[in-house]
């Protein structure tokens, strides 16, 4: 390119552009991020954008479809099972997403003392979280089973309930059931996470506090709630993105049901595209919370950053 | 004297008692899980039973397994497609990590959004139009389909957590190792790279777990009975009609539930160690 | 099977160069160079997706008889089992990847996916001359648009499941024949503490299998004859509806809202349970986990009611993948399998689990093997496919996947009024009818 002829300007100009590019290690940053990208184009990438564009045509199963724009959308909106998939979806994300997290902010503290055996209570409360779902719910699905189940059999043999509970034939009992167990499962993640965070935070700034006369209480909410907000807010976010798009514990559990008490999107969508072939709906259905929880998340990074 | 008697008391049910409920609720599932699958049909099935305990202990269920199905091949399976696709997200990790981390381009900041972004592309839908790619590269029903298609939900977070894990570590060494005549990549993997090991090994666990539980993926993209790994195994292979053989689906369970228990077992310290300086810090 | 299997087309060493050409030259290149290693494979190799039957046997069957087929015509075929709930998802990808041979039509499947069918009216047609004709619903299941789209290969027949012990307690020496009776009897044996239970939960087989006849029984329909016109709003429906609520409140245990399919199975079992509605894999499992009950269970057609009798019971198809490389081959395999020394050997392993839907097997020698099955081989007779008097539409499918019309009787078990359910049934349906 140095020999053609141009305004000097230009040739230095571009030159510096070539230098930049080489100096300030690009190719490098290319090179290092380019099996990453490759995989995600083509392996995720591009079957979503086809998702998207599949949501917006009237596609059943094995046929092409019409390209319909927001169609799909707006008739979810109408439809009374999907509104109601709508509330029992946000239901079962924000209770279950407030459990884990109370409770894993006492759990965090419990296993951050000093006790014996350390990691091996460790590993036994991650465990819920390391085994398959697909396995580890269908034990679920044997201990609340209508006849055997042997949550029953314990609590009618304590005496705390004087007739066996309906655990997955009740609408209201179906969903505390997904609920628990859908905690079960995430609680050690949010546990382990938390205690991760807690062991950044200097001892030493309890020590101070200790000199101070601060209660145990107040140390706790002026020094380790601030800390740990991060990780809070971090573990909050994914696990809400999670569970809105959980499909397993509801679908091996409940099904949804019973009278769609516990359909949720992940759900409604199996059933419509899968079982009754509309695709272009039923990606509509999955899809139809994503715009909202990418401004949550965009907003999320812009908080992450200022910290 | 009194005060040590109530420290102890304190410490009993402010610590012990609620961890030790923590943990009945973390392993009961596991515990009803083990003693279903040494209990014999008769025994499963009797509603006068005492079902906490065995009264027959047997090996029935898991010998039917062993006859039956082709249960070792499937756990030979599961290691093989974690073991590799761990390995493989945890290389493209570092790599693309260490390059967000250190190296100014041109579409690192995109990039690192599009990893984040990446969490809320639902799976159960996604498979439909990735079983067309996957048909059209000719892997379909071959657990390759598996190798090449979990790493797309591992290396985003892996990348994610290894950006913060390197940038916890100072630049002056591997400066000092460039103005030597090291290269950037020989820096990165010689200086940067040992220095970072919690974090590796972090990854490739998490890598390793979520590829182990993987299912609607192998589910769709496997058919052949020989090629399945346990989650999609289990279920598909033992779930028969209208009957579900819970002595054998929780002999199986507990088979699919051991190896990574250990393999969490020996590496705890790691993880945790892993999580403290690199996960969390976003 | 596992060694011989492992191998074909796409696996093993092959794959890392495959991949390498797709990174280095593009997604373009490694996709045809995919498809060039496929089609070079030579020798057929048919892939049959189908559900495990509850009893094993029937599918080491089923096996056996591929590899017999293997050696007399040097086609390879190969049956992959799935749980038959996930055979939906098995048959989306098939029919969005375009990978695929033969694939099992679950009951309204071969109008579900006619598009991704090829015409199999030359099979279907030659085997019905031979063997005295299909029954009305191997036709409904079969035809789509006046062409057949599927080989129906057999139904699932659900009977009601009893205990005749407990009915000659209350008085009955049979079980009886209509649906007023059989509330009277249920009812009966009930008060000696013996419940009676339809699953009302996600059962898809059981919960849609045990409530459709009772619909139809009593004169309701979700549509009209064309199945586009909703007509769930109807007195028929109002009397299925007080009928399934009483039958509720009189007889029933209270689990059935939490019933898988499965849970029936595992009640009647434990001897819990008076009368269900279920295939024949109870009394096959009292074999093994219960032998004492096998003498005193009872298996009989669904009561008529004042619109007459009618059952519906899973029916499978087998289909033609339009993108099948092996069309022929396909056909043939099917051919052979439905001739009665293929066919008759399967059901017979099966013991009542299946029945055939050409007329020449309901004199079928496995229904004379046990007098307690032979009721059974009435039932295809009076089976009807959701969407019924109309023909199996989507619509159909979606409203049962949906379940509208169990969810329609549950909230009346639950304490909804007639009215209301109906009216909320109603809407969900005209919701799903106005889809295209």
């Amino acid at each position: 390119m140095e020999t053609i002829t141009l305004a000097e300007g230009v040739l230095v100009r571009r030159e510096a552009w070539y230098r930049r590019f080489v100096k300030s290690e690009a190719l490098t940053g290319y090179f290092l991020i380019s099996p990453a990208v490759f995989l995600m184009l083509v392996l995720l990438a591009y079957p979503f954008v086809l998702a998207v564009y599949i949501s917006m045509t009237d596609r059943v199963l094995g046929e092409s479809g019409k390209f319909v724009w927001f169609t799909n959308y707006i008739k979810l909106v109408q439809d009374p099972i999907f509104r109601n998939t709508v509330w029992n979806s946000f239901v079962y994300t924000f209770a279950t997403v407030f459990l884990k997290m109370f409770l894993g902010i006492i759990l965090a503290l419990l296993l951050n003392q000093d006790i014996p055996a350390r990691n091996l209570i460790r590993g036994a409360i991650l465990l819920p979280w390391i085994v398959p779902t697909s396995l580890s719910v269908l034990t679920w699905l044997w201990m609340f089973d209508s006849l055997f189940s042997v949550v029953n059999y314990i609590l009618l043999g304590v005496g705390l309930i004087s007739r066996k509970i309906q655990w997955l034939g009740d609408p209201t009992w179906a969903m505390v059931s997904v609920i628990i167990v859908n905690t079960w499962r995430g609680l050690p993640f949010f546990a382990i996470s938390f205690l991760a965070g807690l062991m950044t935070i200097p001892r030493e700034l309890y020590e101070a506090a200790e000199v101070d006369g601060a209660k145990r209480f107040r140390q706790f909410w002026h020094i380790t709630v601030p800390l740990l907000q991060p990780v809070i807010a971090v573990v909050v976010l994914f696990s809400t993105i999670w569970t809105f798009a959980d499909f397993q514990i509801v679908y091996i559990l409940t099904h949804g049901g019973p009278l769609n008490a516990t359909q949720i999107f992940a759900t409604l969508a199996y059933d419509v595209a899968l079982v009754a072939g509309r695709i272009g709906e039923g990606s509509a259905v999955s899809l139809f919370l994503f715009p909202a929880l990418l401004v949550v998340i965009m907003f999320m990074l812009k908080y992450l950053r200022r910290e | 004297m009194r005060r040590k008697r109530l420290r102890t008391l304190q410490r009993v049910f402010g610590v012990y008692l609620p961890l030790a409920a923590f943990i009945l609720f973390a392993l009961f599932p596991f515990y009803w899980m083990l003693i279903s699958s040494f209990k014999g049909n008769p025994e499963l099935y009797d509603l006068k039973a005492n079902r906490l305990w065995i009264e027959h202990p047997t090996l029935d269920q898991f010998r039917d397994l062993f006859a039956k199905t082709e249960i070792v091949r499937w756990l030979f399976n599961s290691f093989f497609v974690s073991f590799l696709t761990a390995g493989l997200s945890m290389t493209f990790g570092v790599m693309a990590g260490y390059a967000l981390a250190r190296l100014k381009f041109p579409g690192a900041q995109a990039f690192g959004l599009a990893t984040f972004i990446t969490y809320l592309v639902p799976t159960t839908l996604i498979f439909i139009p990735l079983a067309r790619v996957v048909t059209q590269f000719g892997l379909s029903n071959s657990i390759w389909a598996l190798v090449v298609t979990y790493p797309t939900f591992l290396i985003p977070f892996c990348t994610w957590m290894l950006i913060a894990y390197f940038k916890s570590i100072p630049k002056d060494m591997e400066e000092c190792a460039m103005i030597d005549g090291c290269s950037r990549i020989g820096a990165m993997v010689r200086i940067v790279l040992p220095m970072a090991i919690p974090g590796v090994i972090f990854s490739a666990m998490f890598g390793f777990t979520l590829s182990w539980n993987e299912f609607v993926y192998a589910l769709t993209f496997i058919s052949d009975p020989a090629q399945k790994t346990m989650s999609v195994a289990v279920p598909t292979e033992l779930i028969r009609g209208d009957a579900y053989f819970w002595g054998e689906l929780m002999a199986a369970s507990l088979l699919g539930s051991v190896p990574v228990a250990l393999l969490y077992s020996f590496f705890m310290d790691y993880f945790v160690s892993g999580l403290t300086a690199g996960a969390l810090k976003g | 099977m596992s060694a011989k299997k492992r191998a074909p087309s796409s696996t093993g060493q092959g794959m890392s160069r495959r991949r390498f050409i797709g990174v280095t030259a593009g997604t373009t290149a490694a996709l045809s160079f995919g498809t060039f290693i496929r089609s070079g494979l030579g020798a057929a190799r048919i892939n049959i997706l189908t559900w495990s039957n509850t009893l094993n046997a029937m599918d080491d069957t089923l096996r056996e008889q591929a590899k017999q087929y293997a050696k007399e015509k040097g086609v390879e075929v190969v049956f992959e089992f799935v749980n038959q709930t996930d055979l939906p998802t098995k048959t989306a990808a098939a029919v969005e990847s375009q990978s695929g041979d033969i694939v099992t039509a679950w009951s309204d499947g071969a109008h579900l996916h006619d598009k991704a069918l090829i015409d199999v009216s030359d099979v279907a047609e030659p085997l019905g001359k031979q063997l005295n004709g299909w029954t009305n619903i191997g036709k409904d299941i079969g035809i789509v648009n006046k062409v057949w789209k599927a080989v129906p290969w057999g139904i699932i027949p659900i009977a009601v499941v009893y205990r005749t012990d407990w009915a000659k307690e209350a008085g009955y020496d049979k079980f009886p024949d209509t649906y007023d009776e059989m509330l009277v009897l249920c009812r009966k044996m009930k008060e000696k503490g013996h419940y009676s239970g339809f699953a009302l939960g996600r059962a898809i087989g059981d919960a849609n299998q045990s409530h459709y006849p009772m619909l139809w029984a009593h004169g309701g329909a979700e549509c009209k004859e064309d199945g586009k016109t909703v007509a769930i709003n109807s007195p028929g429906t109002a009397k299925a509806v007080d009928y399934v609520r009483n039958l509720f409140k009189q007889s029933e245990i209270e689990d059935v809202f939490s019933w898988d399919d499965s849970s029936n199975n595992r009640a009647f079992l434990a001897g819990e349970l008076a009368c269900t509605g279920n295939a024949a894999s109870i009394y096959w499992a009292e074999q093994k986990n219960a032998p004492q009950l096998r003498a005193v269970t009872g298996h009989a057609l669904w009561p008529k009611g004042p619109a007459g009798r009618f059952g519906y019971s899973t029916a499978m198809g087998l289909g033609v993948f339009r993108f099948s490389k092996y069309p022929k081959e396909c056909k043939e395999f099917i051919t052979w399998l439905m001739q009665p020394k293929q066919y008759s050997a399967w059901i017979g392993v099966g013991e009542g689990q299946i029945a055939g839907l050409l007329n020449f097997y309901e004199n079928d020698p496995v229904w004379k093997k046990d007098p307690k099955l032979e009721v059974i081989r009435e039932i295809p007779k009076y089976v009807r496919m959701p969407g019924y008097p109309g023909p199996p539409t989507r619509h159909a499918a979606e409203s049962m996947v949906k379940y509208v019309i169990v969810n329609m009787f549950a909230r009346a078990c639950k304490g909804t009024s007639t009215p209301e359910t109906i009216k909320q049934a109603e809407a969900e349906l005209k919701e799903i009818y106005a889809k295209a």
